[in-house]
């Protein structure tokens, strides 16, 4: 989970606020293992602090994101509770299936759609990617920080 | 029932003076402080001592943090029944000699944690304590506000205060933590700074916290003066409730108005319409002198509190985890 879901906010985290320089980290699992559950606060290089929480253990369908970005001269809050500019209101019929929802948005153009058109022009133009393989790999060395962190008990360094 | 107010230092005094006022048998002989016009309308009595002569049958104690002990030991040796601003001290000696102190003369001391009373806490603790989530798998805790120097300078002041944002929020995370698990705190890790910075502060302003509980459970605290002078409320309180069998969202200043008006000090602000947990601390304190009991709030809660913030710079300094109650460290 720590790889694979909050690697994106690790990644979200250090595009806004730089290198990270340590992380302490703690993880709940249920007795079955199915549900994880992990929290890490990390201490970025400027001196800026960060509390990233992430899980696999809302009910099946739930899938919620956020975030609350306050600097010296203002603030940012934002989560996906908001309402989207459509709201459907409609009877229950049978049991729904247990697929992940995401929230209907005002935003016309699918960030999956961008990202494959950015990087077949990239391609195509010989232009380098926005997402840069030194990103991904910070992200990654953040996420297993967090899973050092978690069975040392420890902060980890990075 | 007769009340006074020992210092007018901290914001909620005024608050306070307005829950007594609805409460018909509750009498507020006055407020002692230096400056009599803050009390507005109060009775005012130039010395503590003076106040403290008027036959009170309760003092709530508002002055700045580091001078709790004082009073409440003055309130104490005049039979008051005494209700205490939080953090109850700057440090656990202190706050061990104020329990003295009122053991001594038999009077009861209440910490003054009104979230405990707001609705949104007692239905999300019925739900936790009836098992509505199964086995919890982690808790978020956040207490945000704007900085409180804009109001009372002394918040940014670390002798005064005993520190700043860890201090000031995070005792009110960690009471309904205790109080909605049942359960204590063993273990601290922080990390604070001051990036925030008004002018004139000497403390942290922001601090971001994980804390485990003594049956395993984990919990985060975000307990930053990060909300700006310019926000459309104080801050806010908020708590996630993440479990095996389901979740919770609880933010409990949500049901708000929002009022544009010329001329408002924020401009647009959110109106609260929930019940005020502050008036319903205040009729429990009332309460408790009336039936002479132990009110429901105690030393011990606000004790257990400030160990857990003093613990938060400890682990700061240290950069590691700190346990509570440990014998091999003093934080007094």
């Amino acid at each position: 989970m720590i790889v694979d879901l909050m690697v994106h906010d690790f990644d979200f985290a250090r595009w806004l606020g730089g290198e990270v320089q340590r992380i302490f980290a703690r993880r709940s699992r249920n007795d079955q293992g199915m549900a994880e559950y992990a929290q890490a606060i990390l201490r970025f290089k400027s001196g800026a602090i960060g509390l990233i929480e992430g899980g696999w253990a809302y009910p099946a369908g739930v899938f919620r994101t956020g975030f609350d970005l306050s600097g010296s001269d203002g603030l940012i809050e934002w989560n996906s509770d908001q309402p989207g500019p459509v709201h459907v209101l409609r009877a229950s019929e049978a049991e729904d299936t247990g697929a992940v929802g995401l929230p209907i948005s005002g935003i016309t153009e699918d960030p999956y759609t961008i990202e494959i058109c950015h990087a077949y022009d990239a391609i195509r133009t010989e232009n380098p990617f926005d997402v840069t393989a030194q990103d991904a790999l910070q992200s990654l060395r953040i996420a297993l920080a967090a899973r050092e962190s978690i069975n040392t008990n420890q902060p980890a360094i990075l | 029932m007769r009340i006074g107010i020992l210092g007018f230092d901290h914001l909620h005094a005024e608050i306070y003076r307005e829950n007594l006022r609805n409460i018909p048998d509750a009498e507020v002989v006055g407020f002692s402080h230096e400056k009599p016009e803050e009390g507005a309308g109060l009775n005012w009595y130039r010395r503590h001592s003076e106040l403290l002569a008027a036959n009170l049958n309760g003092a709530i104690i508002c002055c700045e943090t580091d001078r709790h002990r004082e009073l409440v030991e003055a309130a104490a040796d005049a039979g008051c029944q005494i209700l205490c601003e939080k953090p109850i001290e700057t440090n656990l000696a202190d706050a061990k000699g104020m329990l003295d102190a009122c053991t001594k003369q038999g009077v009861h001391f209440m910490t003054a944690f009104p979230m405990r009373f707001a609705s949104s806490v007692t239905s999300l603790r019925a739900m936790v304590q009836r098992g509505d989530f199964g086995k919890i798998m982690g808790i978020n805790g956040v207490n945000h506000s704007e900085i409180p120097t804009g109001h009372r300078k002394w918040f940014g002041d670390r002798t005064l205060a005993g520190g700043g944002a860890v201090m000031d929020h995070t005792v009110h995370l960690v009471d309904l933590f205790r109080w909605i698990f049942d359960v204590e705190i063993s273990e601290v890790y922080a990390e604070v700074n001051s990036l925030l910075v008004a002018p004139q502060v000497n403390v942290e302003t922001a601090g971001l916290m994980l804390l485990t509980f003594a049956d395993g459970l984990h919990a985060s605290i975000d307990c930053s003066w990060s909300r700006p002078t310019f926000y459309p409320r104080w801050g806010h309180l908020k708590m996630e409730v993440v479990g095996e069998k389901g979740a919770a969202v609880m933010d409990s200043f949500a049901e708000h108005l929002t009022l544009y008006s010329r001329g408002a000090p924020r401009n647009p602000s959110w109106v609260g319409f929930s019940s005020d947990p502050n008036q319903a601390m205040i009729e429990e304190f009332v309460a408790s002198i009336r039936e002479n009991r132990e009110p429901e709030v105690t030393w011990q809660d606000g004790y257990k509190a400030l160990e857990v913030a003093l613990a938060a710079y400890e682990s700061e300094k240290l950069r590691r985890p700190v346990r509570i109650g440990s014998n091999d460290r003093q934080w007094s």
